[in-house]
């Protein structure tokens, strides 16, 4: 059994996104009898759910540098490229801990990663979330920046032809993403889809149905697919009608033009959580009449589809959002609603509304399919053919 | 046609502008709501007010409303009033028994006072009765707050809530975007079935709201939420109907059943024209060219301002210019100009004091009327314009074609030149004037308040037999 150092821009976390996905591939690998420390280099601390046992660095930004947020970790990754007191520092600590195996989450610390896998002669596996250039461009338009440079996304892009090129085995989410990366890279993967946490607690219908949940990081794409179904506004929904929404998302989504420019009618339809434990997460998505998941551009980690699919309520989704569960949506698709187009989108979710679904859970036989043991399996198969 | 089923009049905006000089909507509400509640004939009708719920009329807000809507300004043969069914028996107190008496005595009181005290003593008595009433309401709050805290209250109604349980109707005509609880409507379509029919004014604020301060999102959200809850919409005017259908085409929203009711020609109250000691108005001996209305960016008086500041430069002697409305929004400019223009000291003047009876002596002496507004939902000064005999000269918004029916100059509000070309020609070619005014003699054939009540009630008694 090895011990494995993971890397990433971000701690490992229960919650969501990339850190939940490192958060339950740990707990996985060491079920399977592996060490794992996570190395976390980050620009602002956060630890998140690290342990002692795990390093967590900082290289913070220099005081008054512009922030460019779409960029934020290929600017992290150039400062942490040219630390050469961080990279000792980890060769040390990992050296003295016998590490076998890095895994590297994203391509931004490849540099980093190149030089600490060299020195200690151990070999690397990329973990793929997307290709990320192409989702970085695309983002581009959400916060437009004359100074930019029209090289950034070429920049991530050699990253991650270099993370490719310098790792033994890649992974990717998803099929799609598999075909995409051989498309660009001329690289075979070996498929690592997310599962939901929600699938392996209890599965039940809470209270009144007929209301909507949305739950969503105020990642760009996320706001900008619930703006799109938002529009003209959220009228076409009845008034007594309350779309809950949970995360960070709600925190933003009344500040998008195109919500906020139908402002009082849009904003009498929404409930705005925030950020929520996973009881009440579980017991928000299980009250409702369908879970929705807009999601029309960008390839993040998904794991609101995840969620919303394990939920045991309906869900509506885009064929976007299904990216990465096509498999369990073939196997189980009861409850599910994929659509094409905002429009589509809306009159699903008007459709649910004129005839609320039964009140008892639906997808039971995908839920088994989405916990995350079963979804990280081949990961455990990876590292095994990858370690020294 | 009478349908057992009651129909209730929400009397909200009427009981709140019951102090105020009504503005043009308000004025509306009152002569439909007289004409349902006293000639109608569709049912039994009771006034209800929205107070976070709807609530039945107490009894002295139903005699203030009775004031309002004097059953002999009612525009046909008032029919007989069934007895209120609806008001529990708890609230049917002694009040009910006295405080007709009261008023009636009141009423005569105040009818002996002379004219010109007469409206600050009916002000007085209904302030006094409003303190009463509001009062009493606290009260009663009060008490019923404490009781809701013994457990021997539990399950019980302290409130006089309408009992909407028997269906009916339930007409809404004022301006409900400020205070109506859309949800409560949609509760009151789907779980009482109450046919709900609802007015139209205008989708300014949604299609321009760059001309106005602030109200985009409400009227937006008033009209969008219509389309969940409204049996029929009346609208004003045919413009006001195609704008509506766009909106909900627009809304991707479901239309529900439009009607178009054009505004009839309104008789503006001419109080105290029998008292020969008062001046007939402040312009009185003057020649002057009148416009009437909020004085507000969309009614484009700016343009006005410059046009009689060039004519000063020019040498054209033109008449002066009474701008009479409330001052409203975004008008900064057009005062700086008004102020400091030195052409246009005491030829422009704003007057904000106007009441209806100066008004109508206003519109009878003006020379004519001008009305340069970008859009309007119907545009009231051109029917009270050419009602007085007077040619108005508007603009070439599809909802000012047609209060004057085509008969006046219409021209492009931002065309400056040929503005000035015919408020020149106006002003100097009295033939042109009279020939303009023989038109509308001949041709200008208002529609009267009995006909414009006749149709809102037809459409209401139409719906009524369509869903029965």
């Amino acid at each position: 059994m090895s011990t494995i150092a993971m890397f990433s821009t971000y701690a490992p976390s229960e919650g969501f996104g990339g850190p939940a996905r490192i958060f339950h591939a740990r707990n996985v690998l060491e079920s399977d009898g592996h060490t794992v420390i996570h190395v976390v280099i980050q620009a602002n601390h956060a630890p998140g759910d690290a342990r002692r046992s795990d390093i967590v660095r900082l290289v913070e930004r220099p005081h008054g540098a512009p922030v460019d947020h779409i960029y934020a970790d290929l600017a992290l990754a150039r400062r942490a490229a040219a630390d050469v007191r961080l990279h000792e520092s980890l060769i040390t600590k990992l050296g003295s801990q016998g590490v076998e195996l890095i895994v590297l989450e994203q391509p931004f610390l490849v540099d980093v990663v190149e030089r600490v896998s060299s020195r200690l002669g151990v070999p690397v596996v990329y973990s793929c979330h997307n290709i990320e250039y192409r989702l970085l461009r695309e983002l581009e338009r959400f916060q437009p920046d004359w100074k930019r440079s029209k090289l950034c996304s070429s920049h991530v892009r050699e990253l991650e032809a270099k993370a490719v090129e310098l790792s033994v085995s890649v992974t990717t989410l998803a099929e799609t993403d598999r075909q995409l990366l051989s498309d660009e890279f001329g690289r075979d993967s070996t498929v690592v889809p997310n599962g939901s946490a929600l699938a392996d607690g209890p599965v039940r219908r809470w209270g009144e149905q007929g209301d909507f949940a949305f739950v969503g990081s105020a990642y760009w794409p996320n706001i900008d697919g619930f703006a799109r179904i938002a529009t003209p506004s959220l009228a076409f929904l009845p008034p007594t009608t309350r779309i809950h929404v949970a995360g960070s998302a709600s925190h933003e989504i009344l500040r998008n033009k195109a919500i906020d420019r139908r402002h009082s009618v849009n904003a009498s339809r929404l409930t705005l959580h925030g950020f929520v434990d996973s009881d009440t997460l579980a017991r928000l998505l299980g009250s409702a009449n369908a879970v929705i998941v807009p999601v029309f551009i960008g390839e993040g980690s998904n794991l609101k589809s995840a969620d919303a699919l394990a939920s045991g309520a309906p869900v509506i989704m885009t064929e976007k959002a299904t990216r990465g569960y096509e498999d369990v949506i073939a196997a189980d698709p009861e409850g599910v609603a994929v659509v094409a187009t905002a429009g589509e989108f809306r009159a699903a979710m008007a459709t649910r509304v004129a005839n609320p679904e039964r009140a008892e859970p639906v997808g039971l036989q995908r839920r088994g399919q989405l916990r995350w043991v079963e979804r990280l399996a081949p990961l455990k198969d990876v590292v095994r053919r990858s370690s020294r | 046609m009478n349908d057992p089923t009651p129909i209730y009049i929400d009397a909200t905006m009427m009981y709140r502008w019951k102090h105020l000089a009504p503005v043009g909507i308000v004025r509306l509400e009152r002569l439909i709501a007289s004409h349902l509640r006293f000639v109608a004939g569709l049912g039994p009708v009771h006034f209800i007010l929205w107070d976070d719920g709807y609530r039945l009329v107490t009894d002295i807000e139903e005699g203030m409303l009775d004031q309002l809507l004097d059953p002999a300004q009612a525009t046909s043969d008032p029919v007989e009033q069934p007895t209120s069914e609806v008001v529990p028996a708890e609230i049917m107190s002694t009040s009910r028994r006295v405080l007709p008496a009261v008023r009636r005595g009141a009423m005569r009181t105040l009818g002996r006072l002379p004219d010109h005290l007469r409206p600050f003593a009916e002000q007085a008595a209904w302030a006094g009765a409003t303190f009463l009433v509001e009062s009493g309401r606290y009260v009663r709050r009060r008490r019923d707050d404490r009781r809701a805290t013994s457990p021997r209250s539990t399950g019980r109604s302290v409130t006089h809530r309408v009992d909407f349980s028997g269906g009916g109707d339930l007409v809404a005509l004022g301006l409900g975007w400020e205070y109506l609880d859309h949800e409560e409507m949609y509760r009151l379509s789907r779980e009482h079935g109450i046919r709900i029919h609802m007015p139209a004014f205008d989708l300014i604020p949604i299609d321009m709201p760059q001309m106005n301060a602030g109200q985009s999102h409400l009227v937006h959200r008033y009209y969008a939420e219509m389309a969940h809850y409204a049996d029929t919409i009346t609208s004003i005017s045919e413009a006001t109907t195609t704008a509506l259908r766009a909106f909900y085409e627009h809304e991707q929203l479901p239309t529900p059943v439009l009607a178009t009711n054009p505004l009839p020609g309104f008789e503006l109250d001419e109080l105290g024209a029998s008292d020969p000691a008062r001046r007939r108005h402040r312009l009185e001996g003057e020649r002057f060219v009148l416009t009437v209305s909020t004085i507000e960016i969309r009614k484009n008086h700016l343009l006005l301002a410059k046009i009689w500041t060039e004519c000063a430069k020019e040498g054209i002697d033109l008449p002066r210019l009474a701008i009479v409305g409330r001052v409203g929004w975004d008008v900064a400019e057009l005062v700086r100009w008004i102020e400091h223009a030195p052409e246009l000291l005491d030829h422009v003047e704003i007057f904000a004091d106007v009441e209806d009876e100066e008004l109508v002596r206003l519109y009878h002496d003006a020379l004519f009327t001008v009305f340069p507004s970008r859009i309007e939902g119907w545009g009231l000064p051109i029917t009270e314009s050419l009602t007085c005999g007077k040619v108005c000269i508007h603009s070439t918004d599809p909802a000012q074609l047609e209060a004057s029916q085509g008969l006046m100059p219409a021209l492009h509000p931002d065309d400056y030149v040929s503005w000035k070309r015919e408020i020149v020609r106006m002003s100097s070619d009295a033939e042109h004037r009279v020939s303009l005014e023989q038109v509308i003699r001949e041709r200008y054939r208002p529609r009267t308040p009995t006909e414009y009540c006749d149709a809102y009630a037809r459409i209401i008694a139409e719906r009524r037999g369509a869903t029965a």
